[in-house]
């Protein structure tokens, strides 16, 4: 009977997994990530050179020169800031910028061989306003109205408090599929715990949400993932994505790794 | 070669004599006819002996009567170093035996018996046509491809997929020879001097060791008579002696074994014909499409083999009645049902078991035939403990049929097909320290292959058979969550019932009219409306939306006509094949920018199309083109090119395809695939027909596929066009096989050595995936080696095996790490540039049949190992970090050995 026990799980539960050597060739790449939001701020946009897969030192990179944009809602183009601190890869500008809901806004990189990096000019949305948040049956929720006349892609920031001290931090995307235009819509997570709870619900941009989406797919394939499970998600994985989004190399016209987000947000926190 | 042995006692004194079937293999002894020459010296001697030590010393073989030609009678002859020719002279000359040297045939007649000759001259500008249905003698199964050919000449015709045979002919006296692989031949004689009508059963060969010995021979295998290249026809025996996983005889794996098919690994869905994805296969039970070919994800086939009749797999000259799909056609045919008296066929293994019942319900006019399985995983849950006690695993499949002979123009069948696997995964909630207890939770998966098929044969004439079919098809799948704490497929608490269907409704008409012995003309047309649901996702929780997408339509109209025409040395197969297809409302689709790429960030609006609107429309002719050239009579150089137009799309981005994976019609933004093939191949088969060998190559390249984005989400996806690219793609190989016909070793050794490439062509280069480079498609596996073999132990005992070697498919692997938000993320390489290693593996099964004679049931069980020396095959590879350190895995599906029992029984 062991023996068919043993046959049934095989065959239910079929896959295993062994180590193996990597064996592939290292191809350095830029990677930039920064964000804009709907306030006033210094805006921080990182760059950094890829290394090998075994190298766990980060490459930055101190000798690019970076451009914030933005287009009025009437159209004008203008450079919002070319001044910039540079400390270990982060590049941040020397004064608060404001975030215009309704303004397109776009970086530049020049890098030191030549090449022109530039996201694409997005609109800083209108921040979506969260209702409540509400905790029932283990799960903690976010609900808000969704706007029903375009596609939305949303991203929250769970954070979860024992007094003032954060214990606990969870990022949930998710677009408007399944609650388009609904008044009702909400976000959820497993409860965490702790007696206050704060979201802040962010309303991205398209490419930017890819970014957010494919690096949670990383993070749960590869960080949060039990190698040595060989369970149907092996099976039925998709391919693995890199972490792009909405900067193109200008020379080329093909995507560059990272993103700069523009996008809004609406805060709140509850006590239970 | 003891063709006078099986012949003898089946021929009555009334039947005449001498035959030869027509040149399907011209042995390259007949090549020898100018060179054998024999040296005699028999005293008294029975011809019997005679022709033995003939035979044994030269390429001919003597064809006769044992009721007209009495071999017992003694000659005296002596010849030294002569010719064929003047030994028979010597040896009949004074006798009232004639002879006629057909190839290296030697048939003999008695000399005032020669009406053949004669039939052939009288009244030959009249003719006539012979038809009818050739059957199984002890099932009544109508055969398919048997073959009927006109003895001393190079005449004959088969039967088509319902039995049926015309044969014209100048009127005259025939010799007629009926043969199938496996049964017994039968001759036939008559005037033909008016249309008639010969229905005829075949006798099964009984079981005997010299059966044994020869039962894989011959045309299964040759590839020498037909035009069309790349066609495979599978036996439900061969299928049945395959080693296969867990003892159940598995369809789709049969056909892996064959060249140019190859699979993205084990457990994978389907299958993939000469660089072609799995949607590019048209599944055909009953001529009803099969949208999902396998239970359990992966692991088995649809179709239960106890049900099939015949298998097709036409992957390089497909004919023109035949169209949808680009790749390959898989015609499966179900059995019509015992049409004698009750029997049934059936099978228990440790997690399966399947019956088939069969009976005449009016005898000789009604039949009917039910068959079904079930798999059992489930039982042995609760042996696993509590946490799955509750689960429901399992498969099961139906298949009936209803055929009705109205009468001997008209025929009527009813079959259908049902199968459905079921998922029921129950989470009992905890109940705490405090007394609260989680709320229970369930998952319902489940998907379904439905089909049912209305066919009428009827007879117009002696020389126009029709068949009509009327058939729906429908593949739903769907789930059902039910869970008051939530975390659900869907990321939302709450009951959520999510359901996709995609629905065929088709109508076809097949016309099969023969002018003459040597041609054969069919056309018909094939329309088939195509409804597709997408997604309908209902749910009780206020703050989700009830989301019914638009059902997607398509109605595709397809007329053809197919010529199949022999002449001495050359048979054609020319068909033209015209397919137009429309989309059509109701349906609202997004419009989007056209100077930025398809995205949800591009959308600038929508349009609604009313009921019937048309959507978009194509259209386009299809010339297929097959030419044989029989070098020799056991040696054939074939030619072909093929176009077709596939209609539907199979949206798939997982290493694996799933059953909730995606179809879609061709419409506004995807377009219909097109895929042109050249192929070209050698066939011969050796005089002795001990081996059979093909070499064939092809050149395939496709237009319009469809590939995905990278990070595509696909799931409940209203805008699919946003996540997907156009391609195209090419494909070539080169397939090598040779069958051991004969012998207590038996066997196939194959080799293909096969690419194929695609290349997204977005207008806009950030799209593109690979920066709009070739780049291999995810079953690319260049090098296969195939070696199956059926190693006949004794009468009772048969062994066999199956060896696969494969290099190993492309991979995407990582090249690079990065830094974000404080974690490691990794870079990879292009699509698919690395490749997962190389896999193996070897299947081992003995079967022992227990069958007493005069007893009516019959069994046998087989053992077996499934991956005997466990080889642990990669499927992916895949790397995480544990530490910050990267670390890389492959992960095997089937990774140690499974044995399996199975027994088998008939009655």
């Amino acid at each position: 009977m062991k023996k068919l026990i043993y046959i049934l799980t095989c065959f239910l539960i079929p896959g295993c997994t062994q180590e193996i050597p990597l064996g592939t060739d290292f191809e350095p790449e830029i990677f930039i990530s920064g964000i804009l939001l709907n306030r006033t701020d210094y805006i921080t946009i990182h760059i950094q050179e890829t290394t090998a897969p075994d190298n766990p030192v980060p490459n930055r990179i101190n000798d690019a020169r970076v451009r914030l944009y933005t287009r009025d809602t009437d159209g004008t183009k203008r450079l919002l800031t070319g001044d910039f601190t540079i400390e270990n890869g982060a590049y941040t500008t020397t004064q608060r910028v404001i975030g215009r809901v309704g303004n397109l806004y776009w970086i530049e990189v020049e890098l030191r061989d030549g090449r022109l990096l530039m996201s694409d000019e997005e609109p800083l949305k209108t921040p979506v306003e969260v209702k409540d948040i509400t905790s029932e049956n283990g799960r903690t929720r976010v609900v808000f109205s969704d706007p029903g006349e375009e596609t939305n892609f949303y991203m929250v920031h769970f954070r979860f408090f024992e007094g003032d001290e954060v214990v606990s931090e969870v990022f949930e995307r998710s677009n408007d599929v399944l609650f388009n235009g609904n008044d009702q819509a909400f976000i959820e997570i497993p409860e965490v715990g702790g007696g206050k709870v704060s979201a802040s619900l962010l309303n991205l941009n398209y490419y930017t949400y890819q970014f957010y989406v494919n690096s949670h797919a990383q993070w749960l394939s590869q960080i949060d993932s039990d190698p040595d499970s060989g369970g149907p998600d092996r099976l039925f994985g998709t391919p693995p994505a890199d972490l792009e989004g909405n900067i193109l190399d200008t020379s080329t016209g093909t995507p560059v790794l990272g993103f700069f987000g523009v996008f809004s947000f609406n805060y709140m926190e509850k006590e239970f | 070669m003891k063709i006078k042995q099986q012949l003898g006692s089946y021929l009555s004194k009334r039947q005449i004599y001498l035959f030869v079937f027509f040149a399907t293999v011209y042995s390259v002894a007949a090549h020898a006819q100018q060179k054998d020459t024999l040296t005699l010296n028999f005293r008294q001697t029975s011809l019997k002996e005679i022709f033995q030590y003939i035979e044994q010393n030269s390429s001919y073989h003597f064809v006769y009567n044992n009721d007209v030609i009495n071999d017992a009678q003694k000659q005296t002859i002596t010849a030294k170093s002569q010719q064929i020719d003047k030994v028979l002279k010597k040896l009949f000359g004074t006798s009232d035996i004639s002879y006629t040297i057909k190839k290296n045939y030697i048939v003999l007649s008695k000399k005032d018996g020669s009406k053949l000759r004669k039939g052939i001259n009288r009244g030959a500008n009249q003719r006539y046509t012979i038809s009818g249905v050739i059957k199984d003698l002890d099932t009544g199964e109508t055969l398919i491809g048997a073959t009927i050919g006109v003895m001393g000449q190079p005449l004959g015709t088969t039967t088509n997929e319902y039995g049926f045979y015309s044969l014209t002919l100048p009127a005259g006296s025939y010799e007629l020879k009926y043969t199938y692989v496996g049964y017994e031949d039968r001759p036939l004689s008559l005037d033909l001097n008016e249309n008639m009508r010969r229905d005829l059963s075949l006798k099964p060969r009984s079981v005997s060791l010299e059966e044994v010995v020869v039962l894989d021979r011959a045309n299964t295998n040759s590839q020498i008579n037909t035009p069309l290249l790349g066609l495979t026809t599978l036996k439900v025996e061969h299928i049945k002696k395959l080693p296969s996983l867990l003892g159940e005889p598995d369809l789709v794996r049969a056909i892996l074994t064959t060249p140019g098919v190859s699979t993205v690994g084990e457990g994978a869905s389907g299958f993939n014909v000469r660089g072609g994805n799995i949607d590019q296969n048209l599944i055909l039970i009953d001529e009803a499409p099969i949208y999902n070919s396998s239970h359990v994800w992966g692991m088995f086939s649809v179709i239960n083999a106890d049900a099939i009749k015949d298998v097709k797999l036409y992957k390089g000259g497909i004919p023109a009645r035949f169209g949808g799909r680009s790749s390959s056609v898989l015609d499966i045919r179900q059995r019509d049902g015992g049409g004698k008296k009750f029997g049934g066929q059936g099978g228990v293994g440790l997690l399966f078991s399947r019956l088939l019942l069969e009976a005449p319900l009016v005898k000789d006019k009604l039949n009917y035939l039910i068959s079904a399985r079930r798999s059992y995983f489930d039982i042995f849950f609760p042996l696993l403990g509590d946490d799955v006690k509750n689960n429901k695993v399992f498969f099961y499949d139906v298949s009936t049929k209803l055929s009705w002979d109205i009468s001997p123009k008209d025929k009527l069948f009813l079959s259908g097909y049902f199968g459905a696997d079921v998922m029921k995964i129950k989470f009992t909630g905890v109940t705490a320290e405090d007394g609260s207890k989680e709320p229970d939770e369930s998952i319902d998966f489940k998907w379904k292959n439905t089909t049912t098929t209305l066919r009428w044969n009827h007879l117009f004439s002696s020389k126009l058979f029709m068949n009509t079919s009327a058939i729906y098809s429908r593949y739903n799948y769907g789930l059902d969550t039910k869970n008051d704490a939530g975390g659900g497929p869907l990321g939302t608490s709450g009951n959520i019932n999510w359901e996709s269907s995609v629905e065929n409704w088709i109508l076809k008409s097949d016309f099969s009219y023969y002018p003459s012995s040597s041609s054969e003309i069919r056309f018909g047309q094939n329309t088939t409306l195509y409804k597709f649901a997408p997604a309908s996702v209902q749910s009780t929780e206020p703050g989700v939306n009830n989301i019914a997408f638009d059902t997607e339509t398509g109605l595709e109209i397809a007329p053809y006509i197919e010529l199949d025409k022999s002449w001495e040395r050359f048979r054609v197969n020319l068909g033209l094949r015209y397919s137009w297809y429309t989309s059509y409302g109701p349906n609202t689709l997004s419009l989007y920018s056209p100077l930025l790429p398809r995205s949800e960030a591009s959308i600038i609006g929508e349009k609604t199309y009313q009921k019937g609107e048309v959507i978009k429309s194509y259209s386009g002719l299809e010339p297929r083109f097959s030419l044989k050239y029989d070098i020799k009579a056991n040696m054939a150089f074939k030619l072909s090119y093929n176009r077709l137009f596939q209609y539907v799309h199979l949206i798939s981005n997982t290493h694996a395809a799933m059953p909730f994976d995606i179809w879609k019609v061709a419409g506004k933004y995807i377009k219909p695939l097109r895929a042109d093939q050249v192929s070209m191949g050698y066939a011969f088969d050796t005089p002795d027909e001990d081996y059979s060998i093909s070499i064939e190559t092809y050149y395939k390249w496709m237009k319009n596929l469809v590939e995905y984005k990278n990070g595509a989400d696909l799931f409940v996806n209203e805008n699919l066009e946003t996540q997907l690219l156009p391609a195209d793609g090419y494909a070539y190989g080169l397939e090598m096989s040779i069958h051991k016909n004969k012998g207590k070793l038996t066997g196939n050794l194959n080799y293909t050595y096969a690419r194929t490439w695609r290349k997204t062509t977005s207008e806009f280069g950030r799209d593109n995936v690979n920066d709009g480079k070739y780049y291999p498609s995810n079953y690319d596996r260049p090098h296969t080696l195939n070696l199956s073999t059926s190693l006949s132990l004794n009468k009772r005992a048969t062994m066999t095996s199956f060896f696969t070697y494969q290099t190993g498919r492309p991979n995407t692997l990582p090249t690079g790490r990065l830094f974000f938000d404080g974690n490691p993320y990794l870079t990879y390489s292009d699509r698919n540039a690395y490749r997962i290693p190389d896999t193996h593996r070897l299947d081992l099964s003995l079967e022992i049949e227990n069958k007493d004679k005069g007893k009516k049931w019959s069994g046998s069980w087989v053992f077996g190992v499934y991956n005997i020396y466990g080889s642990k095959n990669a499927f992916s590879i895949f790397s995480t970090f544990q530490n910050e350190q990267v670390r890389t895995h492959r992960f095997s599906v089937i990774g140690a050995p499974i044995p399996f029992v199975t027994y088998n029984f008939k009655f």
